[in-house]
């Protein structure tokens, strides 16, 4: 036994994930990277074993504890693989042989799917942009990380494996998110299981100069488009008692609490209400920057953290066998914490490369997987002037993403550039 | 790029469809034009549903065991031969299926299932016949068993592919060994069997070689296993 095996706790976030994990919600994400050439799979597994090498919670298995899941160091070798387009169609986060990380390429996109209990989106982020520098660097070009992201050659720092929800959010008072059930959009599910990906590619200076006109950020100003299509769509079905629409956006806590950490530090702001059916934009707009502005605060995300670590933390609950406690956790989130939610608009903000590597680099994406409930979702990926939406949906249903792009092209005349990953040409 | 008329979006060259509205825009060769993404590979979502078979068989076999126990209970008060009998048939059937078919953790795993349902269907089986658990299952057949797994994980966990899982399952054939030998040695027959001397013999050795080498390992797992 000369490997050294190590093992990690899961987070206070990322241990809701193995446990909700089933057919239809593969807590996996993906990420990708669009490079100017076409990737060789031999410069890329070089790289990906270098990178894996320099976050070791990322080379990983899940495993199963007595009263918590915990994640081990995988001593199995590591392949990187050609794209198989499968996102979210399967996941086996327990298979002893597998990694929690895949690593895939086609073309010349890399993409990496996670699951959710390793890292958050800025963590596969940071992942993805050591791995391409790494990529880069083993196809010779002369490019450096010059001081502004991760090195796969740099030594890791325990400041990386901190657990920030222990470490940063002090005692104090705290706060359970609202569970009344939201509106959630209805469709026929693919037989396959498999995730529709619809890219809208958009010129991020225009949008933000549109976004700014409308004096609301861009994250205001797609959260609002959202949520018209959401309000239009709960009329369509005829409801007979109109529901909360609650747009769910993840927040990088790093933003308020200066922290390094690689694993899970992020929360949620739910915005939305039950809305009048002819709201107008520009109500939405003043609605939506409003709880932007109330929500993006340590005062109102820290206790709600809170909340969850105290519930994790009860002794009870400690010491009540995995088991059982998978089988509580799974029914109170099935009945409370995903159908409190509409939709999951993620976005990963502005992505920074070093400069030496920019003429390599296209464009980035970003893809949240779809569930049950939430059966359309959408990921955000800026760099350099392109701004990436990616809609990753699971019914067979155009109607939702139509509208958001005609509003974007016919209303707010922006150029529109598509793109998507066949699924349902093959359905 | 081509435009979807409908949409008013410019549409990546190698689709032939706007992905939004699903709109003809344009005919790709894709014998010349290489896709964005590659045709989605199925075999991961057939063998996917496969793992449903055994979901398929299990609400069968849960039914069966009921209807028994309501016979047994309700028609013929008192005698739980039955229910005994399609227990072992469910709990083995779930093994089968289940823990055996459809586990990707490998040799040892399934070997340690297995001797599990043997033991405790030779159980089962005798105490049902016999009304007793002092039978030659608990001497003979379940102290052999355990004493060839014992052997063979010692052969499996000596060899380079040993993994941590082995070892662990090495651990809890041996301590299943110790069990048996124990029920006999107190609890049920005055004297005790050779196949039950062995079996304990065979796994404290099992045991006093692991705590040998790998006493840190193993706490190590215990302080993993049950983090709180």
């Amino acid at each position: 036994m000369n490997r050294q095996t190590q093992w990690f706790k899961i987070d206070n976030a990322g241990k809701l994930f193995p446990i909700i994990t089933s057919r239809m919600r593969s807590s996996y994400f993906r990420m990708g990277v669009m490079l100017n050439d076409s990737i060789d799979p031999v410069c890329l597994q070089r790289a990906a074993l270098k990178t894996l090498t320099r976050f070791p919670n990322f080379n990983t298995r899940l495993k199963r504890g007595l009263f918590w899941n915990y994640l081990e160091t995988q001593n199995r070798p590591f392949k990187v693989l050609p794209d198989p387009n499968t996102f979210g169609s399967i996941s086996r986060p327990y298979d002893s042989s597998k990694h929690l990380i895949e690593i895939y390429y086609h073309r010349k996109r890399i993409s990496i799917e996670i699951f959710h209990a390793i890292t958050d989106g800025r963590g596969g982020m940071e992942f993805l942009k050591t791995l391409t520098l790494a990529y880069l660097r083993e196809k010779g070009y002369p490019v450096t990380a010059e001081g502004m992201m991760f090195d796969a050659d740099d030594q890791v720092t325990n400041a990386e494996l901190e657990d920030s929800f222990d470490k940063k959010i002090s005692r104090g008072k705290s706060k359970f998110l609202p569970t009344a059930k939201a509106y959630h959009i209805k469709g026929n599910f693919f037989d396959h299981n498999g995730h529709y990906l619809t890219h809208v590619h958009l010129h991020t200076p225009t949008l933000i100069q549109v976004a700014r006109d409308h004096h609301t950020t861009l994250t205001g100003l797609l959260a609002t488009i959202l949520i018209l299509d959401l309000i239009r769509r709960q009329e369509a079905d005829r409801p007979k008692k109109r529901k909360p629409i609650i747009l769910s956006i993840p927040v990088d806590m790093r933003k308020y609490l200066p922290s390094k950490t690689m694993r899970n530090f992020v929360m949620t702001i739910n915005i939305g209400k039950v809305f009048d059916p002819k709201s107008t934009f520009a109500e939405v707009l003043t609605y939506v920057n409003q709880q932007l502005k109330d929500g993006q605060s340590v005062e109102v995300l820290a206790p709600q953290i809170r909340a969850n670590m105290q519930a994790e933390r009860m002794l009870l609950i400690r010491f009540i066998p995995l088991f059982i406690k998978r089988w509580i956790i799974k029914s109170v989130f099935n009945r409370v914490g995903e159908p409190a939610l509409s939709f999951t608009m993620s976005n990963l903000g502005k992505i920074e490369m070093p400069a030496s590597t920019l003429s390599y680099l296209d464009h980035f994406e970003f893809m949240v997987c779809s569930t049950f409930v939430m059966p359309i979702n959408m990921g955000i990926a800026s760099f350099g002037d392109r701004l990436t939406l990616t809609f990753s949906r699971i019914i067979d249903d155009r109607d939702f993403i139509q509208f958001f792009v005609e509003y974007l092209v016919k209303t707010l005349k922006v150029e529109v550039g598509v793109s998507g990953n066949r699924w349902e040409e093959q359905s | 790029m081509a435009r979807c008329v409908r949409c008013q979006v410019h549409v990546d060259d190698t689709l032939s469809n706007c992905p939004v509205c699903g709109s003809f825009v344009q005919a790709v060769d894709s014998t010349k034009i290489e896709s964005l993404y590659p045709t989605p590979d199925y075999k991961h979502v057939e063998r996917q549903n496969a793992n449903l078979i055994h979901s398929f068989f299990a609400f069968p076999l849960m039914l069966a065991l009921l209807i028994t126990l309501f016979i047994d209970l309700a028609l013929i008060a008192n005698e739980l031969g039955t229910t005994f009998l399609m227990t072992f048939i469910v709990f083995y059937a779930w093994i089968l299926i289940y823990k055996t078919i459809f586990n990707r953790q490998g040799l040892g795993y399934i070997m340690l299932w297995q001797l599990f349902g043997l033991m405790t269907g030779t159980i089962m089986l005798a105490f049902v016949s016999e009304n007793t658990f002092n039978t030659w299952p608990l001497q003979f057949v379940v102290p052999i068993l355990i004493s060839i797994v014992n052997v063979l994980f010692f052969i499996i966990t000596t060899s380079k592919r040993r993994t941590d899982v082995m070892l662990f399952q090495m651990f809890v054939a041996a301590l299943l060994g110790l069990g048996q030998f124990s029920l006999i040695f107190w609890l049920i027959s005055p004297s005790v069997t050779a196949p039950s001397l062995i079996a304990g013999l065979t796994s404290l050795l099992s045991l006093g070689a692991l705590f040998t080498y790998l006493r840190k390992k193993f706490f190590d797992y215990l302080n993993r296993w049950l983090h709180i």
